[in-house]
């Protein structure tokens, strides 16, 4: 067997550690480091191999875990040969630094998902159905007057697509530029209309300014 | 036409849904009831198939302390 033929066969793995976050930030690192090293560790001429990898950071931990109330959290998206997961198990199991770990296997399909996107994602298509319901809860008192309702209705979904575009742009170093076009945008377009938009903008800068939701 | 709780879709199914992440905590958290425990498919719609699969997801959640395994009511 050649190398690539391994690597083809080889199944994908997802590790999630959570590192005790009291060791202190050189600890922390040095513990990933080790950890890819365990998950790039060889064997019989086969390197594992990382392709991707997201730390979460510290996070509050819904139970506690040995006292822990917060844990730092990291995930490796990685390939190896299946007889190395069970190696990888008890070296994690015996360290001490690891709160907890699991080692999950993949879809062939998977495709890796960065949280922190996932969590803006989600914030935007919430967003969007608020929006919806909002133009949808609008339409009925105003039903004497239709004309009102087909242009309101565009118009959101028309500002909700130059959100997604503005937080994709913003998503390193433009944060706060952003963040201003925004509140721009938002504040021209209440004017033409009702509280209900207010309070749409409101919930707006409250998931904009969501310390939850990195960029 | 308002659906009642026996009459749902399956989302997952419509969207055709390949892997339910265990790290996609909003998500799980639609399944869950107020003391976090998972709700019955017969209340939300889902699919067998894609009920143990969400089963799943939560309970790797709850093991990495994403998601609670008991939730008190206040």
């Amino acid at each position: 067997m050649t190398e690539e033929h391994v690597r083809e066969d080889a199944n994908k793995y997802e590790l999630m550690v959570i590192i005790n976050p009291d060791i202190g930030v050189d600890a922390i690192k040095k513990r990933l480091d080790e950890t890819r090293k365990l998950l790039t560790a060889e064997k019989g001429g086969v390197a594992g191999e990382i392709f991707f990898e997201d730390v979460w950071g510290t996070r509050d931990l819904a139970y506690k875990i040995k006292k822990h109330d917060k844990g730092y959290y990291a995930v490796f998206d990685f390939v190896t040969d299946p007889s190395m997961i069970r190696e990888m198990e008890t070296a994690l199991g015996l360290e001490t630094e690891v709160i907890r770990h699991m080692i999950v296997r993949l879809p062939g399909a998977y495709q890796s998902l960065n949280y922190a996107a996932l969590l803006e994602k989600q914030a935007i298509e919430e967003e969007e159905k608020k929006a919806l319901k909002l133009a949808a809860k609008n339409k009925r008192p105003l039903r004497p007057g239709e004309k009102p309702e087909a242009v309101r209705v565009p118009a959101k979904t028309e500002k909700v697509a130059e959100k997604t575009v503005e937080k994709e742009s913003a998503k390193s170093e433009e944060k706060v530029e952003a963040k201003d076009e925004v509140k721009e945008e938002v504040k021209e377009k209440p004017k033409k209309k009702e509280t209900t938009l207010e309070d749409v903008d409101a919930k707006l800068k409250s998931i904009i300014d969501n310390p939850d939701i990195n960029f | 036409m308002a659906k009642n709780k026996y009459n749902k879709d399956c989302p997952f199914t419509e969207e055709q849904v390949k892997y339910i992440d265990y790290k996609d905590i909003n998500l799980l958290r639609k399944y869950m009831s107020q003391y976090s425990k998972i709700v019955p498919r017969y209340y939300t719609g889902v699919n067998l198939k894609y009920q143990k699969a969400l089963a799943v997801a939560i309970k790797r959640a709850r093991n990495m302390a994403l998601l609670p395994f008991v939730r008190r009511g206040r």
